[in-house]
């Protein structure tokens, strides 16, 4: 029973890592199963293992984590809490359980009675199931359906899911481990129970944009997190060499979170073998907005934006992309306009960037600065302090 | 994979019962009508989601539904709580993708179900339906759905659910209506996948030949040639339907005739052969009906050892009437359907190997007889008939007793088999001269057994059923004389007509341990048979012919 925590900087190839796993385990005619956090990723994971080999064998499964949660943790021991089948997902932008900041009357987890409330984890009429409670209910049915089991002299308690899920897989990879909070990790731990199960977890906790639930369990903060992991049993393993950006991209996005004792990220990037005359363009800049259409003549980059709303001059008729929209691309050269708070960052005033309760905006500039092979350039006025960037004139 | 057990709520005949199998081989036997093909057809529907090998979305209809369920409905409220539903659950032996505890008994294990019920998206339309309706005087099918899930909750497909059965109906096979579909399906349970494709490609390379062909080519090219119809190029080429009908335009052939045009029996099986020669791992289930019909008794012969031979890894599921089948396959496997079901797996191994030796022996006859009287020897049954015909003016038959000769296989294994069914047995036996040994100690495995009875004379000195008889019509000369005249011939009666009543006994029961001893005792007995005069019975085989 292995457990991993691999934590990898932007662009060091995690991916590849769980598919070439996953693919000696097929080739031992060993079982995975592959949860992935967003769409994007589990569609790149299924590429490249048909790539690698035609298509995706019965050995290994690609599932989101919702639908993991939904198919293997509730469905087959619901009964234990909820009577009638949950029909599918009800995805929840806020807490569903509250209008307007109050909370509505019979949503909480149990009656009086002590029975368990339906109201509280699915939708009634249509038995979808709240996303922000899924992974909650999860963890209640393993509760619930707990059934104890000797192991060598120790006799532990176990979720019948997770023994289900065991005599399926003998690996479980979980990617974009940053983005689970709370009550995921409950989850986590009730897999953990499996001495027989290996788990392979992945993750940069720099590139939380996204979390899973927006409950208020803990644990939140990357910190937390990987305290978290330390206590079930998790050990650290780093990969800190990307495979995307040249070392001086790298450099610049170690800054970001300079700090936070991450070690730091070398570059496996040959040197450009674009023929381009303008191949020497390699590293971080700034480009003033009075140079902006020479720039975009001269390098043709893409354009990375906070939100739809941003810098729309610039855009029009361009390839753009939102911040959280990029994670996990790669492109050859990007333009950054970038927030306020990150223009004070490349002034050198770290604080703005810093101050808000979560991570978010920290994550999301360092995914911001990681996209490019060759050159980020950032879209500012006046000077910056920030060493490594290097002003860009025509 | 196998099939553990299955529960069936309201399907055909059956309102609600559970059966278990055996892992392997499952001999389905039951009287006519007591729902064996609804067994087949149970596990198909949950399996395969097929009814009689078509898609159950075609062929719902109300006869799908057990007759008293219905009628409940009909005279029920008729409200959207009151329609009955059809539910069967397959509990398997394995295959973790598909545990779960979503089945009735809420166990944890893996299996699926299908379940056929009233669509709660429906129930406006009814609400208007019912209203303008008045009346309501069958089922309203069209108001149900069918579910296919499996025990963890997963909706099903053709593709996820780990598990296929392959139904071998002979009665369905008609060239007219089956035969297409039926060389798909065998193309499909019995080809691997390499093999499947390897006949497609071959067969798409077919089509492109064809348009190459110089004939083909010179009538194309003669065909517009001055571009009168149309200035496109006009040309005859062979259709090019979606891949998947290759299938049907393939047929199967032996020595080159065409499979339909066989012989029923020769189809048959090959049929039920192709079905069994697993070269795929397709089909993990087959299920043969009566695989007796349309056959000889040599072929049978030859299918039932085909069977024994390459059933490994597959559990089979057979029904039949022939005790040369299920004597064969061995006894212990047989699944008994009638009031209850009821497995035979725990029946003496002697006994089942005894009747794999003989399986010419009709052990079908005990096992579906309600009510059975063993004897030794013909004799004894035509003597019991006779009896029988006189007090009630009809065969044992007719009310359901079987009087069964056991003859070469003795008692005991007839017993060993009965002891499990729990019907009635009635054992005539002769004591041999010694009751205490040969049927107080004889009977002692059976004491046990409230069902099983056993009648003989008490008495050591009337030590078969022919000095039974005598001593039964020995009250006076007279009387005896009388008696003497049916069992005797004339010549042998001149013999016996001499002396005192105890001399005239002993020489009747001399006579019948005398030579030709058999030969004699079917003799009188054919005799006793077919006179008009009366004769008395000894009391214990009159109690015999009680089933009261």
């Amino acid at each position: 029973m292995r457990r991993q925590l691999v934590i990898a900087c932007a662009g060091a190839g995690k991916s590849e890592r769980i598919i070439n796993e996953a693919i000696s385990n097929y080739r031992q005619k060993k079982r995975s199963l592959i949860l992935t956090y967003t769409d994007c990723n589990q569609k790149q994971i299924i590429k490249r293992i048909s790539k690698a080999l035609g298509a995706v064998p019965g050995e290994i499964a690609v599932k989101g984590w919702f639908t993991f949660l939904l198919e293997d943790m509730i469905r087959p021991y619901q009964s234990h809490i909820l009577e009638n089948r949950v029909a599918g997902l009800n995805f929840n932008e806020t807490d569903p359980h509250k209008r307007s900041g109050y909370t509505i009357k019979g949503r909480s987890e149990k009656h009086s009675s002590g029975k368990y409330n339906h109201m509280h984890f699915v939708t009634d009429p249509g038995h979808k199931a709240h996303s922000t409670y899924l992974s909650k209910l999860a963890c209640r049915i393993a509760e619930e359906s707990k059934v104890t089991r000797k192991q060598g002299r120790r006799t532990i308690k176990f979720g019948s899911a997770a023994e289900r899920l065991e005599e399926i897989y003998d690996t479980v990879f979980i990617d974009e481990v940053q983005d689970l909070v709370g009550w995921d990790f409950e989850v986590l731990k009730s897999l953990s129970a499996s001495e027989s199960l290996d788990i392979t977890c992945v993750g940069d906790f720099r590139q939380t944009i996204y979390q899973t639930a927006n409950a208020q369990k803990h644990p939140k903060t990357n910190s937390d997190k990987r305290a978290r992991f330390k206590e079930l049993g998790f050990t650290e393993v780093s990969m800190n060499f990307s495979r995307r950006s040249v070392l001086e991209i790298c450099e610049f996005s170690d800054l970001i979170h300079e700090g936070s004792g991450y070690p730091p990220t070398g570059s496996k990037v040959a040197l450009p073998s674009i023929s381009e005359e303008n191949a020497k363009h390699i590293g971080v800049f700034a480009v003033n907005p009075k140079h902006f259409r020479a720039y975009q003549e001269y390098f043709n980059p893409t354009i990375l934006r906070h939100s739809i709303n941003s810098g729309v001059q610039y855009c029009v008729g361009r390839e753009a992309f939102n911040f959280g929209q990029a994670k996990g691309m790669t492109f050859a050269r990007t333009l950054i306009l970038p927030t306020e708070p990150q223009m004070m960052f490349l002034r050198g005033n770290r604080a703005p960037l810093e101050s808000g309760t979560t991570d978010k905006a920290v994550n999301a500039f360092y995914v911001a600065s990681t996209r490019a092979q060759y050159s980020v350039a950032f879209l500012i006025d006046g000077l910056v302090s920030v060493k490594g960037v290097t002003m860009w004139t025509p | 994979m196998r099939v553990d057990k299955i529960f069936v709520k309201n399907f055909k005949k059956i309102r609600q019962q559970e059966f278990d199998f055996n892992p392997d081989i499952n001999i389905i036997v039951g009287d006519n009508e007591s729902g064996k093909s609804t067994i087949l057809e149970a596990i198909e529907l949950c399996l395969n989601l097929r009814h009689r090998g078509k898609p159950i979305s075609t062929v719902l209809s109300s006869d799908l539904f057990n007759a008293e369920a219905v009628q409940d409905f009909l005279s029920s409220p008729k409200d959207q709580s009151s329609f009955p539903e059809i539910l069967i659950e397959a509990y398997l032996d394995e295959g973790s993708d598909l545990k779960g505890t979503n089945n009735s008994k809420g166990l944890n294990c893996p299996g699926l179900y299908v379940r056929i019920c009233f669509d709660p998206d429906l129930s406006a339309a009814y609400l208007n339906y019912s209203k303008n309706l008045g009346g309501i005087t069958s089922l309203p099918i069209e108001f149900y759905k069918v579910e296919w899930y499996a025990f963890s909750w997963e909706k099903l497909t053709p593709y996820n659910k780990l598990i296929t059965c392959l139904f071998v109906d002979p009665t369905t096979l008609h060239p007219s209506q089956g035969a297409r579909r039926y060389i798909s399906d065998i193309l499909d349970t019995a080809l691997a996948k390499e093999d499947k494709t390897l006949l497609n490609t071959s067969y798409r390379q077919l089509k492109k030949n064809f348009d190459s062909e110089p004939n083909v080519v010179k009538v194309n090219s003669d065909l517009d040639k001055s571009n009168d119809i149309t200035v496109k190029n006009l040309e005859f080429s062979i259709e090019s339907s979606p891949q998947t009908s290759w299938e049907n335009n393939l047929q199967l052939t032996l020595d080159r005739v065409p499979f339909s045009q066989i012989g029923k029996g020769e189809q048959h099986q090959v049929q039920m052969k192709l079905a069994l020669w697993r070269k795929s791992n397709a089909a993990n289930v087959v299920m043969i009906e009566e695989p007796e019909i349309h056959l000889s008794h040599m072929n049978l012969v030859k299918l039932v050892k085909f069977i024994e031979d390459k059933h490994k890894g597959q559990q089979i599921f057979i029904t039949t009437h022939s005790s040369y089948v299920l004597n064969k396959l061995s006894f212990e496997k047989i699944c008994l359907q009638g009031e209850n079901y009821k497995r035979l797996h725990e029946v003496d191994k002697g006994t089942v190997k005894t009747l794999k030796r003989f399986p010419g022996f009709d052990t079908l006859r005990v096992v579906l007889s309600p009510k059975v009287i063993l004897v030794e020897g013909p004799s004894e049954e035509l003597i019991l008939k006779k009896l029988y015909l006189d007090k009630w003016k009809r065969l044992p038959e007719e009310d359901g007793i079987d009087i069964i000769v056991v003859r070469g296989i003795g008692f005991k294994n007839y017993l060993n088999i009965a002891l499990h069914l729990g019907n009635s047995v009635h054992v005539i036996k002769d004591n041999d001269g010694d009751w205490s040994k040969n049927i107080d100690g004889w009977m002692a495995p059976y004491k046990g057994y409230s069902a099983i009875k056993i009648f003989s004379p008490r008495d050591d000195k009337i030590f078969s059923l022919e000095p039974a008889f005598v001593d039964a019509n020995a009250n006076s000369q007279k009387e005896l004389d009388g008696f003497a005249k049916i069992v005797l011939s004339t010549v042998t009666y001149k013999d016996y007509d001499k002396g005192g009543v105890a001399d005239r006994k002993s020489f009747i029961i001399n006579w019948f341990s005398g030579k030709d001893t058999g030969g004699k005792k079917v003799d009188s007995a054919m005799r006793m048979f077919e006179t008009n005069q009366d004769f008395k019975a000894p009391s214990y085989i009159n109690e015999a012919l009680d089933f009261a």
